[in-house]
């Protein structure tokens, strides 16, 4: 009898929401063209950075060391000023990300005292990218230092590289970028639907007083709840599972690890979403309120959730506090099972905090939308 | 005449705004607490990466090394106990792992060459990328260092050095430029998200029909109503300036003229999205899932908030010129850390009159073709 009026108004709730077509394409077609787009977009690598080549001795060894810095697209030679002024003032009104400069003793200087200086001046707004680009120009330096040793050995005794280290990429060989952003973006999307979904569609039934109407029917709150929930979760798991489909065929993006499990999880988060959007619209007085505060939730969710941006170079405080943030975990589990094919033995910690998360924010949602109905 | 009734409408969308309290607060605090939020907890830059060593040889030259591995300031030692060796980055406990293998000194010194074997999570391409940057940063000064006092002694000379200054921002400071960034995000997201309720609000409620029922033509409405919430998201950008300057000493550089100009306008093309998204969706929830998925993705996505924009491919560049976010945030950074003035700015403030002149055009349109349908 009970599951019966649940299961009628789980059907209820689940045509009122497919009736609204505008909301159910934003929460189906939109993510999936979202997460192909963003995951061709999203790269942390530095490549084709601006280099305005100011070359003063133009000499064999001094082109070649012009092209040592273009040869593996990390710098695009872009423009060639005629005087250090000119290439001061294309970096500082950003029409170059980065200098070189050549100075005409540079040749000069190698071969009478063995050492020669050329100047690197680079765009320091970005503070990563401007880190690695600096990485960037020492090992291109080093390399060339290493090539030109080379060049001047005499045959008989040929020069041994003394040190080298065989870099290996785990689970990621290829080093594609989307192999980790797919995930992150995946899990920010349903992040953002779940939330704002659950959010706006509870608050419009209280600003509608239809509430009221359910509370007179002989419905237990729990049951009114559970039909919130399920409807949303089963739309924004039939979308994930296209993502998946999308991600696979658009990124080749690996699925390594128990499939049920990634399911179970993802499910899990969704619902944990949905507890949250609910819980805000008991919490607001009306609709600008909820939806304040639904879409302000979503920026330290997502940013702080290591979607795009790396958990551990975050200050400590934040670190601790990516411990109560429910994607964090998620991300952990959904990129373990995806890219490493790891298993509940290494990720159970991860899987406990969201177990605690389901649990704390379906009660607390639960019990608030039954304080407000009473 | 029109100039009155736009001011009509200007008030009476601001006295209607201004009629709920807590949402007026709201609009103005959540801005704040999301710019302590980006501005206090997100690095770009790479720090604490959990490495573990694994020394064979013992000798002072490994030693050095591995001194040199965490002199780079990105590693900590990760707790590896009771975790086999070789299953740390399976079992997650660590990102890196460096293996010396024994008689490192000995091919060194003997003028063979010293292998080191790294094995790098790659499922997290951030810190994979700066790794793989450092570690080659740490072999091939050994190896200069190697070159230098063993075998080859004379050979020492021939070192080009390469003197890297970094501009603007030598410190590499983060805030300087993430709170700039920051500000383009948040200004993205939040005068869009009220413009875009209040219409729908309209919509549902059916005041709207009165407006057309009365001798306001399209443009005055529009105008009005863009006039209002321009000036509550001026209000925003202010108090985010402010907060900025105090608690991240984030200040002009240079003539302000362009930021404020910029700043008009870029609130403008906001709001005229706002405007957008709510002409066509029919229900707050399709706007606010339209907001989420459309305003606060690209603004942290597409426009270059925190990964630069150089190696977008081809056809989803083209996207991210279409984002004005993009723009604004670009000219905040120039304002506040490199400070070109017009220069450096002038084709930015185009573009973002274009797309708001676009982006007005279609906004004028679907008012009317909603007007004439109704």
């Amino acid at each position: 009898m009970l599951n019966h009026r649940l299961f009628a108004l789980i059907i209820k709730e689940a045509t009122e929401l497919l009736r609204n077509r505008q909301l159910v394409i934003f929460l189906t077609i939109a993510p999936i063209i979202s997460m192909v787009i963003f995951g061709y977009v999203l790269n942390s690598n530095v490549a084709n950075l601006r280099l305005s080549i100011l070359d003063q001795n133009q000499v064999a060894i001094s082109r070649e060391l012009v092209d040592a810095f273009t040869a593996n697209h990390v710098f695009l030679a872009n423009r060639y000023p005629h005087s250090q002024q000119d290439l001061t003032q294309q970096v500082e009104h950003g029409q170059a990300d980065a200098g070189l400069i050549i100075p005409s003793s540079f040749s000069r200087d190698l071969l009478e005292t063995g050492k020669s200086e050329v100047a690197v001046v680079i765009d320091g707004i970005n503070a990563y990218t401007s880190g690695l680009a600096k990485g960037y120009v020492t090992a291109i330096t080093t390399q060339f230092n290493l090539d030109l040793l080379q060049q001047v050995q005499p045959l008989s005794t040929p020069l041994n590289i003394p040190v080298r280290s065989q870099i290996t990429f785990r689970y990621n060989p290829g080093m594609l970028d989307s192999w980790f952003f797919v995930p992150g973006v995946i899990g920010v999307i349903m992040t953002l639907s779940a939330i704002l979904a659950a959010a706006v569609e509870a608050v419009r039934e209280k600003d509608q007083g239809t509430l009221e109407q359910l509370l007179m029917t002989p419905v237990a709150s729990t049951a009114i709840l559970i039909s919130k929930i399920v409807p949303i979760s089963a739309l924004l798991t039939v979308t994930l599972l296209m993502c998946f489909v999308a991600a696979r065929w658009a990124f080749q993006l690996p699925f390594r690890g128990n499939l049920l499990l990634l399911l179970f999880f993802s499910i899990l988060y969704i619902s944990i979403g949905v507890a949250i959007g609910l819980a805000i619209s008991t919490f607001s007085k009306n609709k600008l309120q909820t939806i304040l505060v639904g879409i302000f939730l979503n920026i330290p969710i997502i940013l702080l959730g290591g979607a795009i941006t790396a958990v551990n170079s975050m200050p400590l405080l934040f670190r601790w506090i990516a411990q109560i943030n429910p994607l964090y975990h998620y991300l952990v589990i959904l990129r373990s099972i995806l890219l490493k094919g790891a298993g509940l033995e290494v990720w159970w910690f991860h899987a406990i905090a969201m177990l605690v998360f389901a649990t704390v924010t379906l009660l607390v949602s639960a019990n608030r939308y039954r304080n407000q109905l009473g | 005449m029109i100039m009155r009734r736009i001011r009509n409408q200007f008030f009476k969308e601001l006295e209607q705004f201004q009629r709920d309290r807590l949402g007026v607060a709201l609009a103005f605090i959540l801005p704040v607490i999301a710019l302590l939020i980006i501005g206090f907890a997100i690095r770009l830059e790479a720090k604490n990466i959990p490495l573990v060593v694994r020394d064979l040889d013992q000798s002072t030259l490994s030693r050095s090394y591995i001194e040199q591995l965490y002199a780079t300031n990105l590693f900590v030692p990760a707790e590896w106990q009771g975790v086999r060796f070789p299953d740390a980055i399976d079992r997650g406990t660590a990102q890196v792992q460096v293996t010396i293998p024994p008689g490192f000194a000995a091919d060194v010194n003997a003028g063979r060459t010293g292998e080191v074997l790294v094995v790098i999570d790659g499922s997290d391409v951030i810190n994979a990328r700066v790794t793989q940057l450092a570690v080659d940063g740490v072999t091939l000064s050994a190896v200069q260092r190697a070159l230098g006092e063993g075998q080859l002694g004379e050979l020492e000379q021939f070192a080009i050095v390469a003197q890297v200054r970094l501009w603007f921002n030598p410190g590499r400071q983060e805030s300087l430029f993430i709170v700039p960034g920051s500000y383009g995000v948040i200004l993205a997201i939040f005068p869009p998200l009220l413009i875009a309720i209040a219409l729908v609000r309209e919509k549902e409620q059916g005041t709207i029909l009165q407006l057309y029922a009365s001798s306001l033509s399209a443009v005055e409405l529009l105008l009005g109503k863009s006039l209002a919430y321009m000036l509550v998201g001026l209000g925003e950008a202010v108090l985010l300036f402010i907060v900025g300057l105090l608690l991240f000493g984030v200040r002009f550089i240079g003539d302000p003229i362009p930021l404020v100009i910029g700043t008009l306008i870029f609130l403008f093309t906001g709001v005229q999205l706002g405007l957008i998204i709510g002409i066509f969706t029919t229900t707050q929830s399709a706007a606010v899932q339209a907001i989420g998925t459309i305003k606060v993705l690209t603004a942290f996505l597409l426009a270059g908030f925190l990964f630069p924009l150089n190696s977008v491919p081809f056809p989803f560049s083209v996207a991210s010129y279409l984002v004005p976010v993009r723009y604004y945030i670009e000219l905040c950074r120039d304002v506040f850390v490199r400070g070109s003035g017009w220069f450096g700015t002038w084709y930015l403030i185009v573009a973002m009159v274009l797309l708001g002149i676009a982006e007005f055009g279609i906004a004028w349109w679907g008012m009317r073709r909603m007007q004439l349908s109704s």
